[in-house]
């Protein structure tokens, strides 16, 4: 089909782990903390395990469609209107992403940068971008992430640099409570993973189809460096027993380091990790848009864009988010983001394997 | 399709403009705000008064500080009170240090008067906090012609001595983080003022809820501080030898030495119902004063076996200490949760009793690596 637009590994792979390190970096090691004590980094092992078998399963799928999205694949094996339902789903699913990406965005950058902005003029100046970026599709949006990735490089390098004041004795006993706090936080660890889904829409636009598993796994294995690193140094840290007590640690934590030049890091930082931060919501935009155009049935993907950026700029103007509100919406997506990039790729592994059987059975 | 693309190409600079526009209601220019850099909390007649200190910038004016005060419940309720008193807004708080009067260091959990400063972001929480034994006003309003501003000036003497190991460096955050850690307790730096002139005195101790418990000389802070492996390189101690003491102005018996590379091990065990701890401490020295008439060049192992004796009689006096207050400044607390954690758990909510029943050994291990340039 679209393979005029062609999507690099490389690009493949870091927009799948930008997309899934935004979604989740801020909040993770106050959530690991809260669930599991120190012990709480032991999980995210289990996260990149998850999220590799549901990369396996995810690109077998997509085995079946070479040249077409999920979409297609659907419509190939279920029919029309199936596509279409599954188009909603997707739509369902991925607005709610992108919302959530702008709830938190624009909230922490009201919280730690400019208290007196309104929220929707924020969430505005972020939806000029997203559309200029989104209405290209994926390569443009690959290309984008290489540019992200590039940008934040220094980031990390900001983290180390607060290990002067690391206890390391705080990561010790390992397993305190044994494992049933680690297991039981596993559950948490989904949503972190988010992200493997995209290869439901970008496989037919990848250059190298027989990589992508290869590619998913380097990205699952990055996004879970990120996130060992990042919860490590707020472990060491932060006390055991204050850590719950922040709400951003990650970002509470840059208040510790004192420069020459510059009394609050955190500002720079929390401007930069705007680029990561939109990471989430371009891809999500564009499929959202993608699905209703499949939806309406005509090529419309760019008015279509248009139509939901306004949506989201309206419901921020009208409907004002709070910190309460996002933890509801990332609960609800906690749990969507399981049944849709680890639940569903199996169910449809399985059918399409039933319905070959079945159609095979029928041609001999 | 092209008037589609000029119409949002207008539609866009129109919001970028407004968004501007309202973006600008965030902005403070530094003309119009006032900066206090020091913040200076004390209790009199059991109400709590708060003292701002803020620079002024101004060529024609001699005095280079403006300083405000008030009664308050709360800092951030206070705030109207503090605008009345300055020409700009009061509106970012950059404090450098925060002085905490002894009167409001006998309250349990004065602590969290500081609220505000962690849940507004836009304060910093780097400010070190300094204990004063007296009125507060006295240091906010002190004026020297030879010293800068008293914030500045105080700054700058917390992160001299802590880089000597003379008091330690504790910030608004890290107090934050001592207090809440149930394995250790609070230590803050201390000054006082003498002769008219701002000194510092060493550290103040602190109780797990934040009451005042004992002062340390700046010897003994040095000494904590390389219990809790937080000394720098070029740490200076001094001790007398004894049996060498003479009648002059100046103590002959007395060796001072600098202190390199320093290891300390702090060894766990439980037994008997109590914890025991195992410190070992090595080091290279090298001589930095001596008077006395000595031979080092053949005495050096005695010599090094005395110092030793006295900085473990010293440790073991400064331990003591801690246990007599039922307070843990160095942190013992994280080697029992690291290592005896199910017994740990059982006492960590009274964990200051439980390390007062502890038992300690000390080794002191020093070697002279260097006696200097003359015999």
């Amino acid at each position: 089909m679209k393979t005029t637009r062609p999507v690099s590994t490389l690009q493949f792979t870091l927009m799948v782990s930008a997309f899934q390190i935004s979604v989740a970096f801020l909040s993770l090691p106050r959530e690991l903390a809260r669930q599991a004590g120190t012990d709480g980094w032991i999980a995210i092992f289990f996260g990149w395990g998850m999220a590799t078998l549901a990369s396996v399963v995810l690109v077998k799928v997509m085995k079946n469609s070479p040249n077409g999205s999920i979409l297609e694949l659907i419509q190939r094996f279920m029919g029309v209107w199936a596509s279409k339902i599954a188009a909603v789903i997707f739509i369902a699913y991925y607005l709610p992403l992108a919302y959530d990406g702008f709830m938190i965005a624009s909230l922490v950058m009201k919280l730690w940068l400019l208290p007196s902005t309104y929220i929707y003029v924020l969430v505005l100046l972020l939806l000029i971008p997203t559309y200029q970026i989104a209405q290209h599709g994926f390569q443009a949006i690959g290309r984008y992430c290489e540019i992200v990735t590039l940008i934040s490089i220094w980031i990390p390098f900001v983290y180390l640099s607060t290990l002067r004041h690391a206890h390391w004795l705080y990561l010790l006993p390992v397993l305190k409570e044994g494992w049933l706090p680690v297991l039981s936080t596993v559950k948490i660890m989904f949503f972190p993973m988010v992200g493997i889904g995209l290869v439901f829409f970008i496989y037919p636009h990848l250059v190298n189809k027989e990589k992508a598993l290869k590619a998913m796994v380097i990205s699952n294995t990055l996004t879970c460096l990120v996130y060992l690193g990042i919860t490590l140094v707020c472990f060491v840290y932060f006390s055991p027993d204050e850590i719950g007590e922040f709400n951003d640690p990650v970002i509470s934590i840059m208040k510790s380091i004192e420069l020459q030049f510059i009394e609050r890091v955190e500002v720079p930082f929390i401007a930069f990790y705007l680029f990561v931060f939109s990471c989430v919501w371009i891809p999500s935009m564009h499929l959202v848009s993608m699905n209703s155009a499949w939806l309406l049935g005509r090529g419309g993907e760019r008015g279509s864009l248009v139509v939901w950026c306004f949506a989201i700029a309206v419901s921020f103007f009208i409907y004002k988010p709070s910190f309460i509100d996002a933890a509801r919406v990332n609960n609800f997506l906690n749990l969507t983001g399981f049944v849709m990039e680890f639940a569903l790729p199996l169910c449809l592994l399985l059918y399409v394997a039933i319905a070959k059987k079945v159609r095979g059975g029928r041609r001999s | 399709m092209r008037w589609f693309k000029k119409f949002s190409a207008v539609a866009m600079s129109c919001t970028l403009l407004l968004a501007l526009i309202s973006c600008s209601s965030d902005k403070n220019n530094l003309e119009d705000a006032t900066v206090p850099l020091s913040l200076g909390l004390d209790v009199i007649d059991g109400k709590l008064h708060y003292y701002l200190s803020a620079p002024v910038f101004s060529k024609d004016i001699e005095k280079k500080s403006r300083e405000g005060e008030g009664i308050a419940e709360g800092l951030r309720q206070a705030r109207n009170q503090e605008d009345a008193q300055f020409p700009g807004t009061v509106a970012f708080r950059n404090y450098q240090v925060i002085i905490v009067g002894k009167k409001l260091l006998q309250y349990k959990d004065w602590f969290k008067v500081l609220d505000v400063t962690f849940r507004d972001p836009r304060n910093t929480t780097a400010d070190r906090i300094i204990a004063y034994d007296g009125p507060v006003t006295d240091v906010i309003h002190f004026q020297a012609k030879d010293q800068p501003t008293t914030s500045v000036f105080l700054r700058g003497l917390i992160d001299s001595g802590s880089r000597r190991s003379t008091t330690v460096k504790t910030t608004e955050q890290e107090l934050h983080r001592q207090l809440h850690d149930r394995a250790i307790t609070p230590a803050i730096s201390e000054i006082m003022i003498e002769n008219n002139k701002i000194l510092l005195k060493g550290t103040t101790l602190l109780s797990k809820q934040g009451q005042y418990r004992d002062s340390l000389s700046y010897q003994e802070t040095s000494l904590l501080q390389i219990l809790k492996k937080e000394s720098k390189p070029g740490v200076s101690l001094t001790f007398p030898v004894e049996g060498m003491r003479k009648q002059l102005p100046f103590n002959t018996d007395l060796v001072s030495f600098s202190i390199g590379n320093i290891s300390v091990k702090i060894k766990t065990s439980y037994e008997d119902g109590r914890f025991h701890y195992n410190i070992k401490i090595n080091s290279f020295i090298s001589i930095t004063e001596k008077f006395l008439e000595y031979e080092l060049q053949e005495n050096s192992e005695e010599m090094a076996n005395d110092l030793s004796d006295e900085m473990k009689k010293s440790i073991e006096k400064l331990i003591g200490k801690f246990q007599q207050h039922k307070i843990d400044p160095v942190g013992f607390g994280l080697y029992a949760r690291a290592y005896h954690y199910p017994l740990y758990k059982a006492a960590q909510d009274s964990w200051g009793e439980e390390l007062a029943r502890a038992k300690f050994q000390v080794e002191v291990n020093l070697r002279i690596g260097a006696t200097g340039a003359v015999e």
